[in-house]
């Protein structure tokens, strides 16, 4: 007789699975060695104390539902995802180019409107191609703007009603300002959003065409 | 998304598989050729329903899910958590993961085989990392409407059980984390009192037999280890 036997028909006995012919080969297998029965009182035994400590072990799980903080956070990071899922498969349009995202939150930057050529020229009557030139040139100026990105960022594409399409895109311009200091947003162990101050001097690309 | 088998499957059906055993199969019933499987139960079809609910985001359904099935879940952790890991910690993590992700299952009837893999995945990064992040919220009591577990509490443990009864058996689990992962899983499931083969091997991913011998073969085991050790 297979060798394991003994040991599956003394495991459905514990389990409560044996039937009459288990029964049988059980007793038949007992009454040529004692250790059968020896081996199943201890597998009772020994099932029931795993059977209460399992029990233990796992009440804990009685403690842990699902709240509806639990939803709001996922509910959160779904919408964020989406968002990001989004403007990730937007893809480039005319080799433009995926800019790479530094956080930065200026201390004290002292930006105020004043120091915004473009608010300067509000009250100018000019067309919005012209206030964003007259903004170039007047920030060019003063320092305050360095120059625009030859390449654009494609967000979205629609079709027109009367043919062609409406583009949603991103110009980008590089403007200049002097803080006292600068933080990079990270995240602390609880995930919340946390400042990292940044040291002085932060490499920066090489090159204007190069990725932020 | 499937489960995973384990990596002594292949090995242990081809030793301990339906044609080697000489044995007919647990509480089957003889000339019965039918095959369970092909016909779900109406507890089935109702469990699918349920899960159908959950994957399209209905919160009512997530929560009864989960609390019908934490206890179970609990089970795998112990199963494969490290020594030192909390199965309550690692437990809101596997609910966190289960709101954040449910809704990406196709199949209702994977929603057990992927929790038990979101459970394995929680517990082999807490091995990984070394760590478990600490929950300071979100631990709520138990909703008495929907919890199916509260006969297997603290509470219900034998009034009469003493200290080193205790000790005896905390023991045995430690014994049982010597143990190969195929056979402590089935056996700690097994334990909780309320799954059968066939409900142990869907959610493994293994036929009810595979699932018996894994199983006999854990107690047998176990028992050695207890004798060598002067436990029991």
């Amino acid at each position: 007789m297979d060798p394991n036997t003994a040991d599956i028909l003394i495991s459905r006995v514990v389990d409560q699975e044996a039937r009459d012919t288990d029964w049988a080969t059980l007793e038949a297998l007992g009454s040529h060695d004692p250790a059968v029965w020896r081996d199943l009182a201890l597998a009772l035994r020994m099932n029931q104390q795993l059977t209460s400590e399992v029990a233990r072990a796992t009440s804990p799980a009685n403690n842990v539902s699902i709240s509806d903080e639990l939803f709001d956070t996922a509910n959160s990071e779904r919408a964020d995802r989406s968002l990001a899922d989004r403007v990730r498969g937007i893809g480039s349009w005319g080799g433009w180019i995926a800019a790479a995202l530094l956080v930065a939150v200026f201390g004290r930057a002292g930006l105020n409107q004043s120091n915004n050529p473009g608010v300067a020229s509000a009250s100018l009557g000019l067309a919005p191609a012209e206030y964003l030139s007259h903004y170039l040139s007047t920030g060019q100026k003063d320092g305050t703007v360095v120059g625009e990105m030859p390449r654009k960022l494609l967000l979205d594409t629609t079709p027109a009603e009367d043919g062609g399409v409406y583009v949603l895109y991103v110009r980008q311009i590089v403007e200049r300002v002097k803080v006292d200091d600068l933080y990079r947003i990270s995240v602390d162990e609880l995930g919340n959003p946390a400042p990292v101050k940044l040291p002085a001097e932060v490499r920066t690309p090489a090159t204007p065409n190069a990725p932020m | 998304m499937s489960a995973s088998k384990g990596p002594t499957e292949s090995n242990v059906r081809q030793s301990f598989g339906p044609s080697q055993s000489p044995l007919p199969e647990a509480g089957a019933d003889p000339g019965d050729n039918a095959d369970p499987t092909d016909d779900p139960s109406l507890e089935d079809e109702a469990f699918e329903l349920r899960a159908a609910q959950a994957i399209a985001g209905d919160e009512a359904s997530i929560r009864s899910l989960w609390n019908d099935h934490r206890r179970w879940v609990a089970a795998i952790l112990l199963a494969h958590k490290p020594r030192w890991a909390d199965v309550e910690d690692l437990l809101q993590e596997v609910a966190l993961s289960f709101v954040r992700k449910v809704h990406e299952l196709r199949d209702p009837r994977a929603l057990k085989p992927w929790l038990r893999t979101v459970a394995l995945n929680a517990a082999h990064a807490a091995a990984r990392s070394g760590k478990v992040r600490t929950w300071a919220t979100g631990r709520q009591s138990a909703d008495a409407t929907h919890d199916a577990d509260q006969r297997a509490a603290p509470d219900d443990l034998p009034a009469d059980e003493s200290h080193e009864r205790r000790h005896t058996a905390s023991r045995l689990m430690d014994l049982a984390s010597l143990l190969p992962d195929g056979y402590r899983e089935p056996l700690l499931l097994k334990a909780l009192q309320n799954m059968s083969y066939r409900e142990i091997g869907r959610l493994m991913g293994l036929p009810e037999t595979t699932v018996e011998t894994r199983i006999a073969r854990a107690r047998k085991q176990l028992r050695e280890l207890a004798a060598a050790h002067g436990v029991a």
